[in-house]
């Protein structure tokens, strides 16, 4: 026999055998790989039942409980909750389509003081599993009716009503106009939550979560998803493995994150933010800032309270900070400008570089250096303690102080004018300048101090 | 000369073209794929047998001496 005929009996005999397997599965067993004949694949019929209205009181909640299919809520005028339900069925035929879809219909059931609506959707699977359906709710409302939703594998919509209760997966839940408070429960997909008057309750695990415009607190539970907040009245987040990006917050934000970068602008309470591997970034804060980061940086602008903060492997950026500063930095530096009052600085392995401070200056460094700019006339003792590192320290012309500075293994040098000398040794030197004035005691192991006129230093700066 | 028959060839264009229609149907909501499979996948041995019978009777026609 020839090769082409063996292929060919082959391949017929081994088509004809998976066509005998496939369909002895479907048949006998209940279930059936997804790969070709899904159960929501292939052909697929709607068909629209007539809508059911129920007159109920006001205030009468809504409860509804679906399954594969679109729950969608509206407000209309009136009295009526108008229910209507779509089907979509999945057989190849529409004859087989259409006898499926007559044994599916709604379920509601008038309850003290809530009308519960669902489907016979169970009943329906029991006696046909290998066949895949979506039941597709849509209902008018009266105004001011609480709701509440539980829903898998079907999208969300509600807008214009009381109160809403919701959980669902697998798709969408979107959320509009709630003049009371929401709780959500979401799986798998995105959040969506627009213009509540009340609280906000979300947790959602897999989903991307967007909220806008919510008049009362809102709580954020997120996992695996990232979180954008604008207009908020106050925040609490909890996330990992997604970045935060909150706008105009009018109470206080607070955020726990792993594996989150976040970005937090004009908040008008207190912010107080932790996260990891990543960099929080906050601007336009009304109250004190405290901010934990293991492994990112920190850069936090215009602050009106205090800011404290601790991180680990990046920098940390400081712009005009109006209250005290205190700032812990393990394996990397410090940048900071506009330091209105008392500042501690810490830091291994990262320069300290500040560009005007008013209050009292703490810095302790390892292995990194310090530069310090005066601004304005010192008013405020000065403290400075490196190990490997230089100390330089600029100080505006005619600002009275005395001055002890000492280096272990480094120079000491003082160009500054007026100022009269009490010691002045290659290693040590104190001396005064004025009468009065605060002490600053700069102190290098490893480095050089150096103390200079802002004058001086720009002569140098531009011979 | 002719080019020679080839029952295989055939069998396997005529099968090719038959699955073709019936996945089409199946999607269209006419029939159901895997039920029109199961009914008509046999049928293919059979068309191909009788293309060898045919060939057979062919080529012993040809070898009698006229």
């Amino acid at each position: 026999m020839k090769a082409s005929k063996i292929g060919l009996l082959i391949l017929i005999l081994g088509f004809g055998g998976t066509v005998e397997t496939a369909w002895r599965v479907r048949n006998h067993v209940g279930g059936f790989p997804r790969f070709w004949f899904d159960k929501y694949g292939g052909p697929s019929f709607r068909y629209e039942n007539a809508p059911e209205v129920r007159t109920v009181a006001a205030g009468t909640a809504l409860v509804i409980e679906n399954r594969h299919g679109l729950v969608s809520i509206k407000q209309a005028p009136g009295s009526e909750m108008r229910i209507t339900l779509a089907k979509v069925v999945y057989l190849p035929t529409d004859e087989k389509a259409r006898e499926f879809a007559a044994r599916v219909n709604l379920v509601a059931t008038d309850q003290a003081g809530r009308l519960h609506v669902t489907t016979n959707r169970h009943d329906v699977e029991n006696s046909a599993r290998d066949v895949g359906f979506e039941t597709h709710l849509s209902i008018t409302v009266p105004p001011g009716t609480p709701v509440k939703v539980d829903s898998e594998h079907g999208r969300i919509e509600v807008s214009d009503v009381a109160s809403a209760e919701l959980s669902g997966s697998h798709e969408e839940i979107r959320v509009e106009r709630v003049a009371g408070p929401v709780t959500i429960k979401g799986r798998h997909d995105d959040v969506t939550v627009s213009t509540v008057t009340g609280a906000l309750r979300a947790e959602v695990r897999h989903g991307r979560v967007e909220v806008k415009d919510i008049d009362g607190a809102a709580t954020l539970d997120v996992d695996h998803g990232s979180i954008s907040a604008e207009r908020v009245g106050g925040l609490v987040i909890s996330n990992s493995h997604g970045d935060v990006d909150v706008a105009e917050v009018k109470g206080d934000l607070q955020v726990v994150a792993r594996h989150s970068g976040i970005s937090a602008s004009r908040v008008a309470g207190r912010a107080t933010v932790e996260t990891s591997h990543n960099d929080v970034n906050l601007d336009e804060v009304g109250a004190d800032v405290s901010v934990k980061v293991d492994h990112g940086g920190v850069r936090v602008e215009d602050v009106t309270g205090n800011a404290k903060v601790r991180t680990t492997y990046n920098d940390v950026t400081l712009t005009r900070v109006g209250g005290t500063t205190d700032v812990e930095v393990k394996h990397g530096g410090v940048r900071a400008e506009g330091l209105a009052q008392d500042a501690v600085l810490r830091t291994t392995g990262g320069n300290v570089e500040v560009d005007g401070f008013r209050g009292r200056m703490d810095v302790v460094t390892e292995r990194a250096g310090v530069n310090l700019v005066a601004t304005a006339p010192l008013t405020a003792p000065i403290t400075v303690r490196t190990s490997n590192g230089d100390v330089e320290l600029d100080v505006p012309a005619g600002s009275p102080f005395g001055i002890e500075a000492s280096a272990r293994h480094g120079d000491v040098s003082a160009n500054v004018s007026q100022l009269a000398f009490i010691t002045n040794e290659q290693s040590r030197i104190v001396g005064q300048l004025g009468t009065g004035g605060p002490a600053v005691k700069l102190d290098a192991t490893h480095g050089n101090v150096r103390v200079r006129e802002k004058t001086a230093l720009a002569a140098q700066q531009n011979p | 000369m002719a080019p020679r028959f080839k029952p295989e060839s055939l069998v396997l264009a005529v099968c090719l073209i038959g699955l073709g229609v019936i996945w089409t149907l199946g999607n269209m909501g006419r029939i159901d794929t895997l039920a029109s499979l199961r009914t008509w996948w046999p049928a293919s041995l059979v068309l191909w047998g009788l293309l060898e019978l045919v060939r057979t009777f062919g080529e012993s026609r040809d070898r009698r001496p006229s």
